[in-house]
């Protein structure tokens, strides 16, 4: 465990958690994506139904 | 062994739970190499569904109903700090369930009950399956009843505090699974047993699937809530930081309650006899139950962020690699969230209306919910156990390396095996089938996928036994654990005063049962005025 002071402790207790912010859009942005290449990509490739 | 806590109790939930999984896995591996095609030896359609049958319910109803019971048991009675409600009920609820095991076991085992573990007429077991799976849910409500005593007793005797989330949690779940199970029990009550037991010649099939769609969706998130629960309050303290939000798991169980259950007809897109407004109505509250999973994955992730960060990670991503991976919890978490993450992406694609047309009936919904069950939420039951094992049993793990390399070899199984099973779906091979009779270039193009999915399961194999002889070697270990304490994360903000809303269960309880009524409400009662061509909807 890093050894931290008080004041370092409280700063990071009390700042925002950008890195899960870059995560989750990350992830958002992948599903969109997947989502968008099955639909465009596999789905409508397919054709109407004969 | 602390009584006070239901340890036994615990204990024995979770061994039946874990003993039905060691056989389940056994007979995945047979099902897999069976239906390949590499080994004509052993093919035997009727083996094969017998196998398939019992596989899914040792896992989809014995290990989950028994870990759901168990963690209950111990999380209400450390995080309240009270014994269990009325004990011998709380135990004559376990041998109950046991029984019903038990009395289902026989025709299972004797392929008399080669149903697919599902509910879905014309399909017919023996009674004796429905009779044992009866008793099984009837069991659980006894487990619902203790929960929402335990806690109704705990606000009586602490009025205006804030129940403790991981009970708040799990009283949610057993809320949503009392009224998602109604479902399935009457259809088994008043359509399957006299059906199978020669009352009535013959029911009414339509019924019989939208009562088992009205189950169907919520029992998996009857499944998640521990593994979502040992997220919220446990892995933040385990990870060594704290809960980012305790009123964001609130939201999420709420959330969890009250759109879980009114969504089934997405298993219902290609059926008949529901109407395609009736499926875009559920198709909306399909998507809309992904919110609180988003919720938990922001705020775990977040509260894992800050624990990362006191423990000197710096920069965007670099308190990733500062948290304590060699904790199973953690690393069953982090894992976990990775096969959600890909899990939850097919999980969009079979909920939407047009395209689930792309997937029915194909081995890409098979592959899917062994991805989103046998991955996240099995292995953070793993972590549940790795992490509860030594304060219920007084001894120290027997090995933490063992387990991680447990938790690691399952994570590497599930994504060998349910990868190429998606892609068998896109390539056309249909789901519940025991062979591959197809045409030549079909069955050639499948081969290696096939292959593939038997490493996978041979490697979930040598996993789940090593997880069998971790907890079975932690019972006699020599060293006793210093901690018995089960320590419950803090949250980031203290609370001072809880809602009302976020503090029990009075309203979602009646929001649920007016959605209900809504999202099911016609589409049952139809069957009923409609014209039914000689079935009989009801048996009674």
């Amino acid at each position: 465990m890093n050894q931290l002071s008080p004041e370092e402790e409280q700063k990071i207790l009390n700042s925002l958690p950008w890195g899960t912010f870059a995560l989750m859009l990350l992830i958002s942005a992948l599903m969109f994506a997947g989502w968008a290449f099955m639909f465009f990509g596999m789905f409508l490739e397919h054709g109407p139904v004969n | 062994m602390n009584d006070d806590k239901a340890a036994g109790l615990a204990l024995a939930s979770m061994w039946v739970g874990f003993i039905a999984f060691l056989a389940a896995v056994v007979l995945g591996v047979y099902q897999v190499a069976e239906r390949s095609g590499t080994f004509p030896a052993i093919e035997s359609p009727e083996l094969y569904f017998a196998s398939v049958s019992t596989h899914g319910v040792l896992m989809a109803f014995v290990l989950t109903t028994f870990l759901v019971m168990g963690f209950g048991y111990y999380t209400a009675t450390t995080s309240l700090g009270q014994k269990v409600w009325n004990k011998p009920l709380a135990w004559f609820g376990f041998w109950l369930s046991v029984a019903g095991v038990l009395t289902a076991a026989v025709p299972l085992l004797t392929g008399h009950a080669s149903v697919l573990y599902t509910f879905y007429p014309p399909l017919k077991a023996h009674p004796a399956f429905y009779i044992g799976a009866t008793l099984l849910v009837v069991g659980s409500w006894i487990w619902c009843l203790e929960m929402i005593m335990m806690m109704a007793v705990w606000k009586r005797a602490h009025p205006g505090e804030t129940v403790p989330l991981a009970m708040y949690g799990t009283v949610a779940n057993a809320i949503m699974w009392v009224i998602t199970s109604l479902g399935v029990a009457s259809e088994v009550l008043f359509q399957l047993i006299p059906w199978s037991l020669g009352l009535i010649e013959t029911v009414d099939v339509g019924l019989a699937r939208t009562l088992f769609s009205w189950t169907l969706h919520a029992i998996v998130y009857f499944w998640l809530f521990p593994a979502y629960i040992a997220m919220y309050t446990l892995l933040p303290k385990a990870a060594g930081g704290r809960l980012f939000s305790d009123q964001m798991g609130r939201v999420a169980f709420i959330m969890l309650l009250v759109f879980s259950v009114p969504i089934g007809f997405h298993h219902l897109y290609m059926d008949p006899f529901q109407a395609a407004g009736w499926k875009f109505l559920h198709m909306t509250g399909t998507f809309m139950v992904a919110v609180p999973t988003l919720i938990t994955g922001f705020t775990i992730i977040a509260s894992l962020e800050i624990a990362g960060r006191l423990r000197g990670g710096k920069g965007l991503f670099g308190w990733i690699g500062a948290l304590p991976w060699s904790n199973p919890m953690v690393t069953a978490a982090g894992l976990g969230f990775l096969m959600l993450a890909v899990g939850g992406f097919g999980g969009m694609i079979n909920a939407s209306y047009a395209m689930n047309a792309m997937v029915h009936n194909t081995q890409w919904v098979t592959g899917h919910f062994h991805l989103i069950f046998g991955g996240t939420v099995v292995i953070m039951y793993f972590a549940i156990a790795y992490h509860l094992w030594p304060k219920m049993t007084g001894r120290q793990l027997q090995s933490n390396g063992m387990a991680l390399t447990q938790l690691w070899l399952w994570f590497i199984g599930i994504l060998v095996l349910t990868l190429p099973w998606h892609q068998l779906g896109l390539d056309g091979q249909p789901r519940r089938i025991s062979s591959t009779p197809y045409d030549a270039s079909l069955v050639e193009m499948w081969q290696p996928n096939e292959v593939a999915m038997i490493v996978g399961g041979v490697i979930l194999l040598i996993s789940a036994l090593m997880l069998i002889l971790v907890l079975v070697k932690t019972h006699g270990n020599a060293q006793a654990e210093s901690n018995l304490e089960l320590e419950y994360a803090e949250p980031l903000h203290s609370i001072l005063r809880m809602p009302r809303l976020m503090n029990g269960f009075g309203f979602w309880t009646l929001l649920v049962v007016v959605y209900m009524i809504a999202s099911y409400g016609y589409p049952i009662a139809q069957f009923f005025l409609m014209e039914t061509h000689g079935t009989v909807p009801w048996s009674i």
